[in-house]
């Protein structure tokens, strides 16, 4: 009967489907774990940078840096962000969340745009905003090497004056539950970022070859630090969304799976009993 | 016997050394820096380079990226983006690396920043090709 035969072929896609979806999650389930591994080996190395400039202001508070320089008087002031989104969908909430955080702020008109990721870059460029792909960084190139290659071009953009201000548009995994999205501020530096103790000069430093130098090479190091630990955080973000859609679509597909193989036995029963109950009525007619 | 002090490189994908040591040196934008214990404070800028590490009379090598090197009364840091064992570096790779690279240099007509990042990447590979040669 053809009833039942369709009933199975739904079955078979159902289940098929939940096969995928539950690799799926197993595959984010890993990733995550192993970003967040990547995550915690660079810490010592990022507290270090931020500790070593901190001793630098503290040894010479008299040192006037142009990354603190906030610009506030000049005309036409550039802002760019940095929008990190994930390459591909089928992660529940998670694009679209920075994307509606990213609109909020970003001012079309005076702004630039540096999309990470393939879902914000396409978004971007369909709704009109200031987009510069020459990045070309997708969601997966997570390293210490992409954050750094960002970082020398942003800081670079900055001391030219091509941009007066740099903001990072990320999502934070605050808890099991929530995914926010966040914006933090790379550049400018903040004196407030660092705590320099009040009462000036502790110890007189040497640099070779000039404080300036020094400086301009930690303020990659640092900005590097704050993009890399915003891009692992979105990545582990982005797995933590889709494990939790694939899990969701696992436990529906097997909810649907259950009720169809339900409607199978019902559609089995009844051409059976209809079946019997011809052959009987056949008999007793020719009897 | 010789004074030692603590020596550390921290690279972003973890702590690469730690040790207490002799005598460390390597290359400032300037030249050779040379770092014993009772070392002035200073913060020090360094170029992809050949690091050496003295201790107890028996030297070791290691290739360093650009970063800085804090020298404190307490300790020594290098803070790199790289760092590899003399003789765990392939020098058949980087020398490849450094012809493709210079010969990019050579053949087209490039823009001041590609040029920059060009001749970096040489100065990588040529470290690393004198640091394999000292294992």
């Amino acid at each position: 009967m053809a009833n039942t035969r369709e009933i199975k072929l739904r079955i078979r896609g159902v289940e098929g489907t939940k096969k995928i979806t539950k690799a799926m999650k197993l595959i984010a389930a890993s990733k995550l774990k192993k970003a967040r591994e990547m995550h915690e080996k660079t810490l010592p190395f990022f507290k270090h940078i931020q500790e070593v400039m901190t001793d630098i202001m503290q040894s010479t508070p008299e040192m006037k840096l142009i990354y603190f320089d906030k610009r506030e008087k000049k005309e036409n002031r550039k802002k760019a962000y940095i929008v990190i989104s994930s390459d591909s969908g089928l992660n529940g909430g998670y694009n679209t969340n920075v994307i509606k955080e990213a609109e909020k702020i970003i001012d079309k008109e005076n702004s630039i745009v540096f999309p990470i990721g393939n879902v914000v870059k396409n978004y971007m460029l369909k709704h009109g905003y200031n987009v510069i792909t020459e990045l070309g960084i997708t969601a997966y190139s997570v390293t210490t090497i992409t954050a750094g290659d960002i970082a020398k071009h942003m800081v670079k953009l900055f001391k030219d004056g091509e941009i007066d201000e740099l903001e990072l548009v990320y999502t934070e995994m605050e808890s099991v539950m929530s995914l926010v999205p966040h914006t933090i501020k790379l550049l400018p530096l903040e004196i407030k970022d660092f705590k320099v103790k009040a009462g000036g000069v502790t110890e007189v430093l040497e640099f070779e070859p000039t404080p300036e130098v020094v400086f301009e090479r930690l303020t990659n190091q640092y900005v590097k630090g704050i993009l890399y630990g915003g891009m692992v955080e979105s990545f582990v973000s982005e797995h933590f969304a889709r494990m939790n859609a694939m899990d969701s679509a696992t436990t529906n597909a097997e909810k649907v799976s259950k009720k169809l193989t339900l409607d199978y036995n019902r559609a089995r029963q009844q051409a059976i009993t209809q079946e019997i109950s011809e052959i009987i009525g056949g008999a007793m007619n020719t009897n | 016997m010789a004074k030692t002090f603590k020596f550390e490189v921290v690279t972003p994908t973890g702590v690469f050394y730690q040790d207490n040591v002799d005598f460390i040196s390597f290359k400032a934008l300037n030249g050779d820096i040379g770092v014993m214990a009772n070392h002035a404070p200073m913060l020090v800028a360094n170029k992809p380079c050949t690091l050496e590490i003295e201790k107890n009379k028996e030297k070791s090598f290691a290739f360093i990226s650009e970063g800085f090197v804090e020298i404190t009364p307490e300790k020594v840091s290098a803070v790199v983006d790289l760092a590899d064992w003399a003789d765990s570096i392939d020098a058949e790779e980087a020398i490849k690396a450094k012809r493709i690279a210079e010969e990019e240099l050579e053949s087209k007509t490039l823009d001041a920043s590609r040029k920059t990042e060009l001749k970096a990447s040489i100065e990588r590979s040529s470290a690393r090709i004198k640091t394999s040669s000292l294992r």
